[in-house]
């Protein structure tokens, strides 16, 4: 028999296959192998075996989310996964961490809601940053979407908008003026947002343990506050400077904390 | 009369030649001056404070080899800081690309030295290598002076209730005065020296400390105040008092000398130019210095004899409790862990857990977990909690006992140890099911077991005792419950990408883009560009030329026969714009040449050769042109031009 190029393809295509397919299947063991640790986890009657059941089923998902990071990719559910590894580890704060990565990434999801919620509450003493309620109700879109949701979105008001512009010079008429306006104004607006975001981010630390926010980077500088912030506590991150982060604390004063001692997220 | 000679000029030619010798010298010396130069920023100075002069290097790169270690004071080099930087620098933009250029660099070496002695210091002259280079610099004189003190000014610092010694984790308390009075004006304090608050083995109280600001060690820091008038030496002063608690955190000989600086008015005043218009009234000051009293603590280290092997570090009065937080019935192996109470009054930087890995009573039967064990003190400060972990060695192991923790009392001055309450456990063998049972204490009705008769049950069989029933009741797994939380998601869930891709913007870009197009494409859609559009267009433009260039001369007074060839010139002009043609001549032949090319009506080639006829009798013929005519003309010649267009 000659072998000739089809056939060589042919077997190339089959040889790409079997691999994708023990790629594919190897992937979806894992995590498999990581609910049910994660199950077994929550049904264990030991302390032990609880904690080595949670403490695979977290490396699993921490694989998955790291391979993810490294192709630019991230999901909001596994970060949820995460988090409900951390919170039953006793964690809190690494909780914290990464139900708010999740909801940030979906921002309408109940289950991290509701779990975020109630890490939350399990905090002690913890300070948050304040939010400006008139203008996270006023700009719904940009605090309440996250970005993709806004970017498709925007996607569908340009489409709307393009349509309607192109009614417009084929045949003007009132209604579709308006439509054209209202349309482009939309678009304008979510361009804003997702611009905004994309050049001026937000970036919000998690204390990993509690902390006294302090006036140099140093552990020689005073705290600011008579009390050290709680474990969990958020603050807004303005800088990094040798080792230390520059924060800034409700009223408006900034300071100084371990770097260490916090986990930095982007809004 | 002088006898004026060629040698009664010398005084000039000596003048001239010392000038050359001066430029021939000088001019290097110049340059040399320009690649080093010393500078003294601070000469002068009163004792305590440091001076300060710079040696600035202007080199070639940064690569070149600077040696200033010649630069000595009593035998000792001074330490210097370097600054440097581009000595003059530009940046321009070829061809899109950035390009930075420079010509040398600036090394600025700045030496301090400590003004501690009243008098003259001098620095011998030195010799500075600069690559291969070597420059000499004369000697350099300093003036240190007294500090200006005053008895209106009385600094005190002094720690409240002293000891003659004290341990680590003692706080003392220490008070500052400053005392003042008779100074005009509002007098400043400039700053405030505390070694104390720099020396690392003294943590000062945040909390201790609130409310009020003052410049201390040139950094604010917040310290309570108090001002008040208080009698000092048969004088009353002015007083502020703040107090400052610190903790000791280490043990040694701390001597401290205290300082104070205090900017005053001399009661004289100066003019100097406003920064706009006018003069600037300025109060003249001047500093005056406060030295306290030395202060000294002395700090002795924790007795060395007869510590107990349980002594961890803790300073002060406590209580240890111990309380299992995770299940007590376990199999071998198992983890065990147990949350450690220490409660009482002390310093909690210096507790740490109990050394329960080098408690042989302990170590014989449980692995102690290596993991570093990390405490949290509550929020009252009254108890430091710790998690250690345990794994049991054997299943004989009836209970974990009692743990020691030693601290140092400061009352007694003694080292006391406190134990824990023994942990009862139950261990299961490793290969056995977990059969878990609790050694809670069962209800009093159960303290005497009986048989219960039950008649439902087959011959010969009994109920089980109520300590059974109560032991199966107690079978549950002991383990801190859970909160309920919402369960994870499947797999399938977690794959998709939810991060932002901005790259999807582009399917935005399409529809805006086509609508673009679209409204490019209609906007020539409707445009008419037909032969006979744009000879109109041309027609318009080209009698919009000749009306520009006959207007001016029909509308003065100037020569009629220059306007005869004007219009004969712009009536040659139209048509070969008009027509887009080439006419050697303006005759009949030509125009009719054209016309058959141009399809020109026969009707208005009539009307313009009459036009061009009547044109050239007045522009060549011997009649004279009266001005209405010349003006008829121009009318009748734009009139027929017009319809042409």
């Amino acid at each position: 028999m000659r072998l000739t190029i089809q056939h060589f393809t042919v077997l190339i295509a089959v040889l790409l296959f079997i691999f994708v397919l023990n790629l594919t299947s190897q992937a979806r063991a894992e995590a498999v192998d990581a609910l049910s640790s994660y199950h077994q986890g929550l049904a264990a009657k030991t302390i032990g075996e609880r904690e080595q059941a949670l403490e695979k089923a977290l490396q699993l998902y921490l694989v998955q989310y790291n391979k993810m990071k490294e192709n630019g990719k991230q999901n909001g559910l596994l970060n949820y996964n995460i988090g409900n590894c951390y919170f039953n580890l006793g964690q809190n704060e690494e909780a914290i961490f990464y139900y708010r990565l999740g909801s940030k990434l979906l921002p309408k999801s109940d289950k991290i809601q509701a779990n975020l919620a109630i890490a939350l509450a399990k905090r002690k003493n913890a300070v948050d940053l304040e939010s400006n309620a008139l203008l996270e109700n006023t700009l719904i879109f940009h605090y309440k979407l996250s970005t993709n949701q806004r970017i498709h979105i925007l996607i569908f008001f340009a489409l709307l908008a393009a349509t309607s512009i192109a009614w417009l010079i084929i045949k003007p008429n009132i209604t579709i003026r308006y439509t054209a306006i209202l349309t482009s104004l939309a678009l304008l607006c979510l361009s804003l947002s997702i611009g905004l975001e994309y050049y001026n981010p937000k970036h919000v630390g998690i204390l990993m343990q509690s902390a006294d926010v302090r006036r140099g980077a140093g552990s020689e500088f005073a705290p600011i506050t008579p009390r050290p912030f709680a474990g969990g506590s958020s603050l807004e991150v303005l800088s990094l400077m040798d080792e230390w982060y520059q924060v800034r604390i409700n009223d408006g004063r900034k300071g100084f904390v371990p770097q260490k001692s916090i986990k930095v997220l982007t809004l | 009369m002088t006898n004026r000679t060629f040698f009664s000029h010398k005084p000039v030619w000596v003048y001239a030649a010392l000038l050359q010798v001066f430029l021939l010298l000088g001019l290097p010396c110049f340059a040399l001056a320009g690649a080093v130069e010393v500078e003294i920023l601070k000469g002068e100075a009163i004792v305590g404070e440091d001076l300060a002069f710079a040696i600035k290097f202007e080199v070639d790169s940064d690569d070149e080899l600077i040696d200033v270690s010649q630069v000595q004071y009593n035998g000792a080099p001074i330490p210097y800081e370097i600054n440097s930087r581009s000595s003059s620098s530009f940046t321009m933009i070829i061809n899109g690309k950035t390009v930075q250029s420079s010509n040398g660099l600036l090394k600025n070496y700045i030496f301090t030295l400590p003004g501690d002695q009243v008098g003259t210091l001098e620095i011998p002259a030195f010799t500075i290598a600069v690559g291969d280079k070597k420059y000499k610099a004369k000697a350099l004189s300093f003036t240190v002076s007294e500090k200006p003190t005053s008895d209106d000014l009385q600094f005190l610092v002094q720690v409240k209730n002293p000891q003659a010694y004290y341990y680590p984790s003692q706080i003392i308390d220490l008070e500052c005065k400053i005392l003042y009075r008779n100074f005009k004006g509002s007098p400043a304090i400039e700053n405030i020296t505390l070694p104390i608050l720099k020396n690392l083995s003294f943590d000062l109280l945040a909390e201790e400390n609130p409310d009020f600001e003052l410049l201390i060690n040139a950094q604010r820091q917040l310290i309570k105040q108090q001002q008040a008038t208080e009698m000092f030496k048969g004088k009353r002063y002015n007083s502020l008092t703040f107090h400052l608690k610190f903790r000791i955190m280490n043990h040694g000989e701390f001597n401290f000398e205290n300082s104070l600086k205090m900017v005053v008015e001399t009661g004289r005043t100066y003019r100097q130019p406003s920064l706009f218009f006018g003069y600037d009234v300025t109060r003249e000051t001047k500093p005056v210095f406060a030295d306290s009293t030395p202060l000294q603590i002395v700090v002795h280290e924790l007795p060395q004899e007869n510590v107990p092997p349980s002594f961890n570090g803790a300073i002060g009065s406590f209580k240890i409790k111990v309380t299992p937080s995770s299940d007590t019935a376990i199999r071998v192996g198992d983890p065990i862990t147990l949350l450690v109470d220490i409660s009482g009054r002390g310093t909690w930087e210096f507790v740490k857990s109990p050394p329960i890995d080098r408690e042989p009573k302990i170590t014989d039967y449980f692995i102690v977990s290596n993991e570093p064990v990390v405490g949290e003190v509550n929020e009252d400060k009254t108890m430091k909690s710790f998690s250690v972990r345990l794994r049991v060695k054997s299943k004989t192991v009836k209970e974990i006992p009692a743990i020691p923790f030693t601290y140092f009392n400061l009352a007694s001055r003694k080292y006391v140890t406190v134990h824990s309450e023994p942990i009862p456990i139950q261990v299961f063998d490793a290969t056995a099911p977990a059969k878990i049972t609790d050694f809670g204490t069962a209800p009093a009705e159960s303290q005497e077991p009986q048989e219960l008769f039950n008649p439902n049950a087959p011959d010969g069989t009994t109920t089980p005792r109520a300590a059974d029933i109560y032991q199966e009741q107690q079978l549950k797994p002991q383990l801190p419950p859970l909160i309920q939380i919402s369960d994870n998601v499947a797999s399938d869930e977690t794959k998709m990408n939810h991060a932002p891709v901005y790259g999807q913007l582009t399917f935005a870009l399409l529809p805006v883009a086509g609508v673009f197009l679209f409204y490019l494409f209609t906007l020539f859609k409707g445009r008419d560009i037909s032969a006979e559009k744009s000879a109109n267009s041309r027609a318009k433009k080209a009698y919009k030329t000749f009306e520009a260039g006959i207007e001016p001369l029909s509308s003065s007074d100037s020569n009629l026969s220059l306007l005869c060839a004007e219009l004969g010139r712009g009536i040659h002009q139209f048509l070969e714009e008009r027509y887009k043609c080439t006419l050697p001549y303006l005759n009949k032949e030509t125009l009719l040449a054209v016309s058959n090319e141009k399809k020109i009506d026969a009707d208005m080639i009539e009307k313009l050769m009459d036009l061009i006829e009547k044109v050239d009798q007045h522009r060549y013929g011997s009649s004279a042109l009266k001005q209405e005519e010349a003006l008829r003309l121009v009318e009748e010649a734009k009139e027929v031009l017009k319809k042409c267009g």
